[in-house]
């Protein structure tokens, strides 16, 4: 016996929860029907920092692919940003065995590529044969080497046969990076980067907009598809703006050049004064993170980590980095994974006596210059920030100094993102770092958290983690997954693999005349961008 | 003149290979990865198999052997990050930098060389003293805080200009509308440049009207107008020549933070996302290309300096 998504009984749902709502809206809102009723047509105008590299959503891309991406080509599985749920997207239903190891996807039989020709089976097996094939260098590469087979069942149906169970294997899938692709388009191509054309103008997709005009270095128009599979757009297309200045992008949003810019919290005070600007203020299911090197002997000892953490005031911290927005906690999946239980916890609270104690029971006492030091070893490292996240900036000097209080001899190591803050993640030779990590669903807690998961650059492992990861995967059951997430925050929270410092709050701000905004941030709102429209 | 220019041309082409190859292995030894490989969590063997697709494993002396020759064939490649020909995206950014650079330069032309010249004709006047405060404003305001002050003013106050980009989207082209978005960017970009001009036409008036040649022309009763049109003004040009051909290259070469500023699709915020994805490929295309603008622009200028003066000789 498996478990069984339906997109029809879903849709039923929808439907029935639109007509719900419809008509509390119109006991409660007589007055302003005309107003609050969907309008079609319409521009929908968002920048992009930096010009899009590829149109080809399987390969590795910036922030500006993916979002342009996002609305050109269809998962099988999406995350419903208006609900955070998983949902059927160009698949309209799927299955599993009960051994997890064989997933079934049923094809919407109305999906069309933009050139017209039908979204098939074929298509699926393509996109995910090229996405296992390490020579193409696809992004989500790790989630598809456990996919022993990829088989056409039917015109419309494919099934996925995995070398191990995997219960989460459709959130993967709704996570970026697994679109499909058109095999009637690309499968002339010896590897995927080669279709310069496709990959950079002329992209065909399945999504609810095509490429209409692309000015590189400008601007990309998309309109509507008429004939996407969950129904044709609101709007009548979407403009992306290339506006690399973030203050620019403010600017423009003010003067309604426009509609719909993710925002940081310096720049709350410039749209919030502006009556036809929305702020949109969001759990971000993520976080602001002090990571430390756990190769590294002196943060092995669970004393020093826990002794780390009561020697900073983060409730202060937090709040004076980023003032009412957000929260900080102990537990490691944020609370908008609402279907996650959460165990009663002790948060490790502000305590330098307590940190001082722990220390001393690790071994490390002040020397005669109130540095601490252990067999001769002074307590020394450095917290690798990267430069450009004010947050991070701001904690990692606040950080400094709440550690040299306690006796640490503490550098702070300013460094380009993209330069040696990354290489210093990507070898592993950082001694501490800040980062930041999205927590979206459960895939993301086995790749930060697994001792061999893909984002574990940290090198955290726990056998009693490790071990309740694999039953997780390996069980359908909701409730036994429940039972077992809770062990795993419990021991996540004994053993901690970082020192949370913010569960980030985040915003976006957008043009009054644009409506049904999802709380999410831009980009994992596009797949159901279809659903915003534009007040006349 | 002729051996003259081709002897610079030729010193030149060693001066471009010196410069690109400096570039090249600075490039090698920054830190960091493309951007399309920024993300700290992608995975190693996808790191590793899209760096293998770029060459990027090889060691760097035959990484440089290989990107020279295929530079030898005129091949300057394709952008790891944007995987399409470096000469086209060049040349695709051209048109929107010349366009900004000239207008840019023209206002310097106009404003810097008029002012500077009205400056000098009636020295220590209020109109002199008047321009000299402007034109040290000029030089003392950084770009792009005058670029954020002008977009808060006329774009979100006024609203009577764009704030960023080139076209309104959506819309044909049009003259009008082109020059909308054009007024704001090439202002702030030929601030500087106008009020450093200002400030060496004057002076460099003034020192020729204090030359004999001057007051001989003066004393041989010329109309002042005449001695200011055809003997100063031809002097007082070699200097400002020299300061023109140093501009010259400045707003060809695309104006990195104007550009991003103003979301201008030009060749300097190309040279920004360039080398901040450690696109090699597109760094050293672009960094070819301003090395070749300057050299071209000092040969021109050191052509035109006999054309000005004729005691000069090469």
């Amino acid at each position: 016996m498996g478990i069984r998504y339906d997109g029809l009984k879903f849709l039923r749902f929808a439907a029935l929860g639109t007509v719900l709502c419809a008509t509390a809206l119109v006991l409660t809102q007589t007055g302003t029907q005309a107003q609050s009723e969907i309008q079609k047509g319409g521009i929908l105008e968002i920048p992009l920092a930096t010009q899009p590299g590829s149109f080809n959503p399987i390969l590795p891309a910036e922030l500006a692919a993916t979002i342009v991406n996002w609305t050109m080509f269809s998962p099988l599985t999406a995350v419903n940003p208006y609900t955070l749920k998983l949902e059927p997207y160009l698949a309209q239903s799927y299955s599993s065995n009960a051994a997890l190891t064989e997933w079934t996807f049923n094809l919407r039989r109305n999906a069309r590529w933009h050139d017209g020709k039908a979204v098939t089976a074929e298509d699926v097996k393509f996109t995910f044969d090229r996405l296992r094939d390490p020579e193409e260098g696809a992004t989500n590469l790790p989630d598809f080497r456990k996919v022993k087979e990829v088989r056409v069942i039917g015109g419309y149906s494919v099934r996925v046969f995995l070398n191990s169970p995997d219960a989460f294997f459709d959130d993967r899938l709704a996570l970026g990076g697994s679109e499909i692709l058109p095999k009637h388009v690309l499968s002339g191509f010896k590897r995927l980067k080669d279709a310069t054309a496709f990959n950079t103008r002329t992209p065909i997709g399945n999504g609810a907009f095509k490429m209409k005009r692309a000015v590189p270095g400008q601007f990309f128009e998309l309109e509507a598809n008429p004939q996407f599979f969950l129904g044709r757009p609101n709007l009548d297309g979407i403009t992306f703006k290339i506006v690399p200045d973030g203050n620019t992008r403010v600017t423009q949003l003010l003067t309604g050049q426009l509609d719909w810019v993710d925002i940081e919290a310096p720049q709350l005070n410039a749209v919030r004064a502006n009556q036809n600007i929305k702020v949109t203020t969001f759990d971000s299911l993520g976080y602001q993170i002090f990571a430390w090197n756990l190769r590294l002997p002196i943060f092995q000892d669970l004393k020093v980590r826990q002794a780390m953490m009561h020697a900073v005031d983060r409730r202060k911290a937090a709040q004076t980095v980023s003032p009412n927005l957000g929260y900080i906690d102990d537990l490691y999946i944020p609370k908008g994974l609402t279907w996650v239980p959460r165990p009663e916890v002790k948060f490790r609270e502000y305590d330098p006596t307590r940190a001082k104690a722990l220390l001393a029971e690790a071994g490390w006492r002040p020397n005669s210059s109130g540095i601490l030091e252990k067999d001769g070893k002074i307590f020394e490292f450095k917290i690798l920030v990267d430069k450009g996240d004010v947050q991070r900036e701001q904690f990692g000097l606040i950080l400094q100094q709440y550690f040299s209080d306690i006796g640490m001899k503490v550098t702070y190591d300013l460094a380009e993102r993209g330069g040696r803050w990354l290489e210093e993640t990507t070898k592993g030779t950082f001694q501490t770092r800040l980062a930041s990590f999205p927590i979206p669903n459960i895939d993301w807690i086995q790749r930060l958290f697994l001792s061999v998961g893909q984002n574990n650059g940290q090198a955290y492992n726990n056998p009693r983690v490790d071990n309740l990861l694999g039953r997780l995967v390996a069980t359908a059951d909701r409730n036994q997954q429940i039972a077992v997430l809770a062990q795993i925050q419990q021991a996540l929270y004994d053993d901690p693999p970082n020192m949370i410092l913010l569960f980030r709050e985040r915003m976006t701000a957008s043009s009054a005349r644009l409506r049904n905004v999802p709380p999410y941030n831009i980009k994992d709102a596009m797949p159901y961008a279809f659903k915003l429209w534009m007040a006349r | 003149m002729f051996n003259y220019l081709l002897r610079q041309g030729l010193a030149s082409l060693a001066v471009v290979f010196v410069v690109l190859t400096a570039t090249f292995f600075l490039i090698q030894s920054a830190p960091g990865s493309l951007s399309i490989l920024a993300d700290p969590n992608l995975d190693p063997e996808v790191r590793a198999t899209v760096e293998r697709g770029y060459g990027l494993d090889q060691p760097v002396f035959v990484q440089y052997t290989q990107w020279m020759g295929r530079l030898l064939r005129a091949d300057l490649g394709s952008s790891f990050n944007f995987r399409r020909p470096v000469l086209e995206m060049i040349l695709e950014r051209l048109p929107a930098t010349l366009l900004l650079g000239g207008a840019a330069l023209l206002l310097t032309l106009l404003i810097g060389f008029t002012g500077g010249v009205i400056a000098a004709r009636q020295p220590n006047s209020w109109l002199d003293q008047t321009l000299s405060f402007v034109s040290f404003v000029g030089l003392a305001t950084p770009g792009f805080w005058l670029g954020i002050v002008l977009i808060i003013i006329f774009a979100v106050q006024l609203r009577i200009l764009p704030g960023a980009g080139m076209q309104t989207v959506g819309t044909d082209f049009s003259l009008l509308d082109r020059l909308s978005y054009l007024v704001l960017p090439a202002l702030v970009l030929s601030a500087s440049t106008t009020a450093e001009l200002m400030r060496y036409t004057r002076s460099s008036w003034l020192e020729s009207m204090n030359q004999d040649y001057v007051r001989t022309a003066r004393g041989k009763g010329l109309k002042e107008s005449v001695v200011h049109g055809k003997h100063v003004f031809r002097n007082a040009l070699v200097p400002v020549l020299t300061v023109f051909g140093l501009f010259l290259p400045r707003l060809v070469g695309g104006a990195a933070v104007i550009e991003s500023l103003f979301a201008w699709p030009g060749i300097g915020s190309m040279a920004v996302e360039a080398a901040i994805g450690r696109d090699a490929p597109l760094i050293l295309g672009i960094t070819m290309f301003i090395s070749v603008t300057v050299i071209f622009s000092n040969l021109v200028i050191d052509a035109l300096y006999v054309l000005i003066d004729p005691r000069i000789r090469y």
